[in-house]
């Protein structure tokens, strides 16, 4: 009787707990089937402007709250993400610097940048700045409906100001991040800790 | 029955420590008693007097900002609208990379209120402020009641939230404000490279823990 009495006291805990995560999970899930498919809209052909001078211009994607949370989520490599605008002149300064980081480290690492440009500029201002550094990483332009919540989304830490750049290991967990100029080295160093941690890691068996 | 005591006292163990997740680990209470700064002319200027008889908005600024720009309009609406209701405004410039003159200048030429120098960034740390534009918004005892955006979107055409107007209607109404902090993308405050506090800087706030 004893024994039957502790059975059922450990039985309820694992029970609260597992009933209260799974519903939650059942939530999660049904949030996002909701809002699938309206979130990441691509800019059509037909805007992208094939005079420019810089030839065919990169193509942006707008995104909101909820694109933003699938596009800050890691696709089994560590994810690069800086968030930048063509009217903050630290952002275009640093931008150089991250063109050659996905360059150097492209195979190993995703990169992604998200401007913060007013939406009038996906098929302007943002994409002519891309070709002119010759950035090739993935493009996105965030318009958020809550920025509070869209900062809150991608880091506790970050305040809004921009450029804001933050890494991210293959799990999701937030390594180094920078509200400001980012300084080139430092970032470097995570980049080369995160891909040299991987390469350790033994090969599981099958 | 040991047994039974032992899984008993992990169950209570269990929602204590459940429940003590939830509780948000940084909830103070700031008071900003008073704050000694210079203005672009060198003139040392202090938050006791120029404090506004209700309540006080600090709000960082930048010269260069192209964010700050486009609110130059709203923020001189905000001040003329809430000057006669005992509402004062002190602009802060914490930026390294801007000169006092240019500082100086852009403030005589764009806002009605005076704009002080933040030399070292000495109190955008105390207050951790990052961004231009953001605004502070005090009682008239110092305490912070509202720290963040202006509104929720710079291009001014599509405002939904007048967070600013709302937490100074709440002060005025005394009434609580819905909501006491937010964020907003805007330029990064330029701070310096070495940490130096100039001899004209003194700040004092207090902090308490919120239970």
């Amino acid at each position: 009787m004893k024994f039957r009495f502790a059975e059922f006291v450990l039985l309820l805990m694992l029970m609260s707990l597992f009933s209260t995560e799974a519903f939650s999970q059942v939530r999660k899930k049904t949030q996002v089937r909701k809002t699938k498919g309206a979130n990441i809209e691509k800019t059509s052909e037909r805007k992208t402007d094939s005079k420019s001078r810089y030839g065919k211009l990169p193509t942006v994607i707008l995104i909101n709250n909820e694109g933003l949370k699938e596009t800050i989520k890691p696709k089994g490599k560590p994810l690069l993400i800086n968030f930048w605008a063509t009217w903050c002149d630290v952002c275009r300064e640093e931008f150089p610097d991250l063109v050659k980081i996905h360059k150097d480290y492209g195979t190993e690492i995703d990169v992604a940048v998200i401007s913060l440009d007013y939406p009038v500029e996906i098929n302007r201002d943002v994409p002519r700045f891309l070709a002119k550094v010759n950035a090739q990483m993935p493009a996105y332009l965030l318009k958020s409906e809550d920025e509070t919540a869209a900062a809150n989304l991608v880091s506790e830490k970050w305040q809004g100001g921009l450029p804001f750049t933050i890494l991210f290991d293959s799990d999701g967990k937030e390594i180094y991040s920078y509200q400001g100029r980012f300084n080139t080295a430092v970032l470097r160093k995570k980049i080369e800790e995160l891909i040299s941690l991987k390469s350790q890691q033994p090969v599981k068996s099958q | 029955m040991r047994k039974a005591v032992f899984l008993l006292v992990a169950t209570f163990v269990f929602l204590v420590l459940a429940q003590s997740v939830q509780v948000s680990a940084d909830d103070y209470e700031l008071v900003l008693e008073d704050f000694k700064l210079v203005d672009a002319d060198g003139k040392e200027q202090t938050f006791k007097a120029l404090k506004g008889e209700k309540g006080t908005v600090v709000i960082f600024l930048s010269v260069q900002c192209p964010v700050v720009k486009g609110y130059n309009e709203r923020i001189n609406q905000i001040f003329n609208e809430y000057k006669s209701k005992g509402i004062a405004f002190i602009g802060i410039n914490s930026n390294s990379t801007e000169s006092p003159e240019q500082i100086g200048s852009h403030a005589r030429e764009t806002y009605g209120f005076p704009v002080l120098i933040d030399k070292g960034n000495v109190l955008a740390d105390e207050l951790n402020a990052s961004v231009t534009p953001e605004v502070f918004l005090f009682d008239s005892n110092g305490k912070l009641i509202y720290k963040g955006a202006i509104d929720n979107d710079r291009s001014g055409k599509n405002i939904t939230e007048n967070y600013l107007r709302d937490a100074l209607d709440g002060l005025l109404m005394k009434k609580a404000i819905a909501k006491a902090s937010t964020k907003a993308f805007g330029c990064t405050i330029k701070r310096t490279e070495e940490k130096v506090k100039p001899e004209t800087t003194s700040i004092t706030i207090r902090r308490t823990k919120v239970s």
